[in-house]
């Protein structure tokens, strides 16, 4: 509730003094004052005292008076919005008893009608919120009344569109006031400062039969299409937190409030930014996406100059796709995927999940408010008819896998893909909570770093002095006083201009790119030079430009060269992602498969083979998972060979992985690298050891060359234990198994047994399959300790109890 | 750089008083600081930028006011005092209170309304605060201020005394309103209790202190100290409010636990672990291990009960308080409770089955109310209950 707006102001200073020139909403009750007598002690037994000599006269402490905003007369508000210069380009926030005010005065030139010289005037749109509005609620409003401002820079600079708007506007104000002074002449000397409120207050007389302008503000809204647009975007903000509004007709402006916009799906659940924020660092490959709306009504919402990349993801969106398969059949990075995701998220069209799958175990999420009565319980059936909801869920209550639930015939008669569509409508809703099987390897040593150092979070260094600080007095609490976090110095510094926009948001340690709309003007604003302008750009870094980079720069041979890419990539990508689902038979065949393609051609095949017969010999006695790396390796290798023609092209091109860059000087014989993004993406996500995500220096692409050379021993990879650990693994039957311990040595020493890594994250970055992963905890299970709970990053998303 | 992490505008943590100053209209000169404490934190510059909030318009005398601007927060309280004996017939003042933009202030204006109220009668009376500015140095409103902002920032509290008044300020920590307390909840304090000072607080509140242990429900503790219901309730909730104590469930035997992503805190953080050992263990002569505590925790999941997980890992012998062992991890959200809610659901023919069974009372359970609730309003044991329900088929369980 506390998202909502209370009224919204357009408030112009200049060379003529201030004006509050439009409100919206502007029917404020007339009977102000008896309300406001109101506000004492409403208590029965309490004596009337007329005059309490000793009390200093009650205080106004309130505002809002059923969900309006009441006791502000408009000029005074005109003046409060009216800042001085020193404050324009700025943040605004003033907060007034229990009402925040939030703006963003806009200083523009401005054409007086006599001379063509141009002045300048303030303009100010200020939003006014409850005061108990969360901070990144005000820095939402604050971001959109700043997006106003320029919008209509722009459009006072191209068409002088303010100047007619604000001419109407004014004439409107002229118009009731002079109609006032006709009507009540004799109460012409009434108080001055009254003189502009008169034009907000409606007349008592005239409530709706006459034909008489009811107030200025009521002419303003048929007569101004500015004041049109600031009426739809307090109507929308109020409705959905979507704001969708043609300034002008002309600058297409978007917004999204997300605290406001995910309720839309779920009432009640409040996402702020910043968790999306934290939800996509979080964000992995094997990730998936949920549209919370239909696809096809998602598509055509999505105005015309849109990105192609989102319109070729949300075609080929599915919930049981991963991230990674998205990115690869829409022929997108990863990086570019995860942008989007955020998009979609920010905007509530979607939320994250890991992909349904048969084997995934879901639980009622603990937040889930179902009760007899709720109203998800007549839309279920609505959707689903021949279930009930309560049942259903009632179903997830011990924590089995969905091939187990489907298998107790509550799906239905409709089988698996109905029982996937009701998942997936529970998940939407935020009722199911999927558990993943995290492993903790059990070493003696524990919350000790490999150096021996002991590690405390923030919140534990402080145990011995926590459990000593003496509360004698509660209201003597210590309160830590921080140094002053900025000199006052550098806070003087200018006002930001257009071209600081993004750095702003790094004063506020949260970033804020991904949150840009997916069009906030339209295109014509690039004149202007505004580098957001663009924000499908400007938001997906340069991952969008390599590919159109890309197209630009080779016209005549992209299309051969394009076939090639396809050929390779049918046999590369579907190897690898068979691979990751069926385990390793298929990579092997992969495997074999790739290698015929690249026998035939001959420029490097020889280093190749060379690396690759070692490889197998090695890997016959090793681990099945090492195949499929390689023949990742391989596609790569030959796909080099392909198209060593346009190599260099791409070489000149922005990388979209360092590392990868860094793969090729230490490998030195592929320099080559990275020919088809879609392979490159594939082999930095099947490679990339997930505690090292965001690192560019460990490039497990290096060790996969390297242990061919040496092939892993069991005393060699029992070197990630130490000696203790060793002990206990001695005594475990299975370690007896070379096998074993060889995968369970080298899981270990990837660090996926540190309770931060799900099975399904171990199976998706490991290539490794389920069984053979239960297999091993299971044989270990004196080292390994299991616990199930749920993912942190799709966890985020959900209400917090 | 790492304050500015730390601090960052919205982080919603309490910052100190920056500085104080009082702030008149000068009949000729217009605004103007009259006394400031430290000297010049205000420039002229940036004063003259914000001083129409600060000295506002007639419809805003005695508002609180907070302005955001250039980096800092500043509140005041504007207050108007209609005299002839003024030049202008009015004497405006604003005590205003600036602290960092990132600060959360809320806390505050209720010291700054005070304070003014102060400074305002105490003008009334002898009109000491025109005396100061008139005899230019402040020196005895400087002394004040500065005495305000070290004891606020300092201890929280201060006790002012001009000639022969004296007003006590403190800060309240300005909370949501703690939702109501329920009779299967258990309160259990955030400090050693030995920290507590029973004379800060009622009488009632003083005998229900010795039962709340951790483990004691609210309508135990109501029976072991003779107390009404009710009263509990409110004392609880009154404790809640101020952090003192916080609600955990009721532990059972019979209760299902589930380990949250915080669980893995435990591998790693040396201190959580000391914490984690010393508090969970039978007795502080024989320490558990944190690998066999961290099993415990580990095998608490849907579906497996404590009972079931005693009867596994036989916490005895590994030196385990299994009963402090959920209140540590309940406390520090290492584990959470997994609830049962029945619910009946809708069908049409449940009344003739209803009467086939010819039960007297036959409730409907919405799903908003617990097991544990249910027990601690019929006094039943959760077993009975569950058989209970178990024979009416319209009545299914949802976990969460």
């Amino acid at each position: 509730m506390e998202v909502n707006p209370l009224n919204i102001f357009f408030v112009k200073s200049d060379s003529k003094g201030d004006r509050l020139l439009f409100r919206y909403p502007y029917t404020t009750d007339n009977k102000d004052e008896s309300k406001q007598k109101k506000y004492g002690r409403q208590n029965p037994y309490a004596i009337n005292s007329t005059e309490d000599l000793l009390q200093n006269p009650q205080s106004q402490t309130s505002n809002i008076c059923k969900g309006q905003l009441s006791g502000f007369t408009d000029e005074m508000l005109s003046t409060l919005f009216a800042v001085k210069a020193e404050l324009c380009n700025r943040k605004f926030e003033l907060k007034v008893n229990d009402v925040r005010f939030v703006g963003h005065p806009t200083l523009l030139p401005y054409r007086t009608n006599k001379d063509d010289t141009a002045t300048m005037i303030l303009i100010n749109i200020v939003f006014a919120l409850q005061a108990s509005a969360s901070h990144s609620v005000v820095k939402c409003y604050y971001d959109l009344s700043k997006r106003l401002g320029k919008a209509l820079r722009h459009e006072e600079k191209r068409c002088s569109y303010l100047t007619e708007e604000m001419k109407i506007m004014l004439a409107a104000h002229d118009e009731v006031s002079a109609l006032d002074s006709e009507m009540n002449g004799d109460n012409d000397d009434e108080d001055d400062n009254l003189r502009h409120s008169v034009s907000s207050a409606t007349y008592s007389s005239e409530n709706g039969a006459d034909a008489a302008p009811k107030s200025a503000f009521h002419l303003i809204l048929q007569r101004s299409s500015l004041a049109r647009s600031m009426k739809s975007v307090f109507e929308e903000l109020s409705s959905t937190g979507i704001v969708q509004v043609r300034i002008n007709k002309w600058v297409l402006l978007s917004f999204c409030l997300p605290h406001k916009a995910h309720q839309i799906h779920n009432r009640g659940l409040i996402i702020e930014p910043e968790t999306i924020d934290k939800c996509l660092q979080k964000l992995r490959p094997y990730h998936g996406i949920l549209l919370m709306v239909n696809p096809n009504d998602l598509l055509a919402s999505i105005p015309l100059d849109s990105s192609s990349a989102l319109l070729r993801l949300i075609k080929l969106y599915s919930p049981l796709k991963s991230l990674q398969t998205l990115a690869i059949e829409a022929d997108l990075t990863l990086k570019q995927v995860s942008q989007l995701t955020g998009h979609l998220v920010y905007w509530a069209k979607a939320t994250v999940i890991y992909p349904l799958c048969e084997s995934n175990v879901y639980v009622v999420a603990p937040g889930a408010n179902v009760h007899i009565h709720s109203p998800l319980v007549e839309e279920f059936a609505k959707e689903f008819p021949s279930l009930c909801l309560l049942q259903m869920l009632s179903e997830f209550s011990l924590p089995a896998p969905l091939w187990y639930v489907s298998r107790n015939g509550c799906g239905g008669g409709g089988g698996g893909a109905r029982l996937a569509r009701c998942v997936a409508w529970l998940l939407r809703r935020r009722l199911l909570l999927q558990l993943h099987t995290y492993v903790q390897f059990n070493s003696p040593h524990w919350g000790r770093d490999p150096d021996g150092k002991e590690y405390y979070c923030e919140k534990h260094d402080v145990f011995n002095q926590s459990c000593s600080v003496s509360f004698s007095s509660l209201n003597q609490m210590q309160l830590n006083v921080p140094e002053p976090v900025e000199p006052r110095e550098t806070t003087n510094t200018f006002p930001d201009s257009d071209e600081d926009y993004p750095t702003e948001n790094n004063l506020n340690q949260t970033d804020f790119s991904h949150t840009k709309p997916i069009v906030i003007e339209s295109e014509h604003i690039k004149y202007d030079k505004f580098r957001e302008a663009d924000s499908a750009n400007h938001s997906f870094d340069d991952g969008l430009d390599v590919v159109d980079g890309i197209k630009q720069n080779t016209n005549g041979d992209y299309d051969t060269k394009e076939k090639v890419q396809k050929k390779i990539q049918g046999n590369s990508v579907d190897s690898g992602i068979s691979s990751n689902m069926n385990g390793t038979i298929n990579g092997v065949n992969g495997i074999s498969e790739i290698l015929e393609n690249g026998h035939t051609e001959i420029s490097k095949s020889e280093l190749i083979s060379n690396l690759s017969l070692d490889k197998i010999d090695s890997d016959k006695k090793s681990l099945p998972s090492r195949l499929s790396d390689l023949s990742l390796k391989d596609s790569e290798a030959t796909l080099n060979k392909d198209t060593s023609s346009d190599e260099d092209k791409f070489e000149s091109d922005q990388d979209i992985s360092p590392r990868l860059k860094i793969n090729g000087m230490v490998n030195g014989t592929e320099k080559k690298n990275g020919v088809s993004l879609n392979l490159k993406l594939q082999s930095e996500m099947s490679f990339q050891p997930p505690t090292v995500w965001n690192v560019p220096a460990s490039c497990d692409v290096v060790d996969a060359c390297r242990i061919p050379n040496e092939p892993p021993t069991t005393e060699s990879l029992l070197d990630t234990f130490t000696s203790e650990e060793r002990v206990a693994l001695a005594t475990v039957p299975a370690s007896k198994n070379t096998d074993d311990l060889l995968l369970l040595a080298q899981l270990h020493k990837k660090g996926y047994f540190r309770g931060e890594q799900h099975l399904e994250e171990i199976m998706f970055m490991e290539n490794v399959s389920r069984s053979q992963l239960m297999q091993l905890l299971d044989k270990f299970k004196d080292v390994l300790i299991t616990f199930e709970t749920e993912d942190p990053a799709v966890a985020m998303l959900y209400p917090y109890q | 750089m790492d304050g500015k992490v730390k601090y960052y505008e919205g982080c919603g943590q309490e910052g100190p008083i920056r500085c104080i100053f009082l702030c008149e209209f000068h009949p000729t000169a217009g605004p103007k600081i009259t006394c400031q404490v430290p000297e010049n934190y205000i420039s002229k510059d940036i004063f003259d930028t914000v001083s129409h909030y600060i000295i506002p318009k007639v419809q805003l005398q005695r508002c609180t006011l907070t302005v955001t601007l250039l980096g800092s927060k500043i509140l005041g309280f504007p207050v108007r005092i209609d005299n002839k004996k003024y030049a202008r017939n009015a004497y405006y003042f604003n005590l205003c209170f600036v602290c960092d933009a990132w600060a959360r202030t809320v806390h505050l204006e209720p010291l700054v309304k005070k304070l003014t109220e102060y400074l305002l009668s105490m003008e009334l009376e002898t009109e000491w605060l025109s005396k100061q500015s008139i005899s230019g140095e402040a020196k005895a409103l400087s002394g004040v201020m500065r005495q305000v902002m070290q004891d606020i920032n300092s201890r929280r509290m201060c006790t002012l005394t001009v000639g022969t008044t004296t007003t006590h300020l403190t800060v309240v920590r300005v909370n949501s309103d703690p939702t109501p307390v329920k009779d299967h909840q258990v309160p259990v304090f955030l400090y050693s209790r030995h920290s507590f000072v029973a004379d800060q607080w009622d009488l009632t509140t003083n005998q229900i202190l010795p039962y709340i242990d951790g483990f004691n429900h609210v309508s135990k503790i109501a029976a072991l100290t003779d107390v009404e219901i009710s009263l509990v309730r409110a004392c609880v909730q009154n404790l809640v409010y101020y952090g003192v104590v916080t609600l955990v469930p009721i532990f059972q035997y019979c209760a299902v636990y589930s380990a949250t992503p915080k669980l893995r805190q435990l591998t790693r953080c040396a201190g959580l672990q000391r914490q984690c050992v010393d508090f969970c263990a039978r007795s502080p002569r024989q320490l558990p291990k944190v690998s066999d505590i961290f099993r415990m925790y580990a095998g608490m999941s849907y579906g497996s009960t404590i009972r079931d997980l005693c009867r596994r890992m036989k916490p005895q012998e590994l030196a385990i308080n299994e009963r402090k062992l959920v209140l540590f991890g309940v406390l520090e959200g290492l584990i959470r409770r997994v609830y049962k809610f029945p619910i009946t659901l809708h069908n049409d023919d449940s009344a003739s089955i209803l009467s086939d069974h010819s039960q007297p009372l036959v409730r409907t359970y919405n799903g908003l109310v617990c097991l544990d609730e249910l027990c601690c309003q019929s006094g039943l044991s959760a077993l009975q209950i569950e058989e209970q329900l178990e024979r009416d088929s319209n009545v299914v369980f949802i976990v969460k």
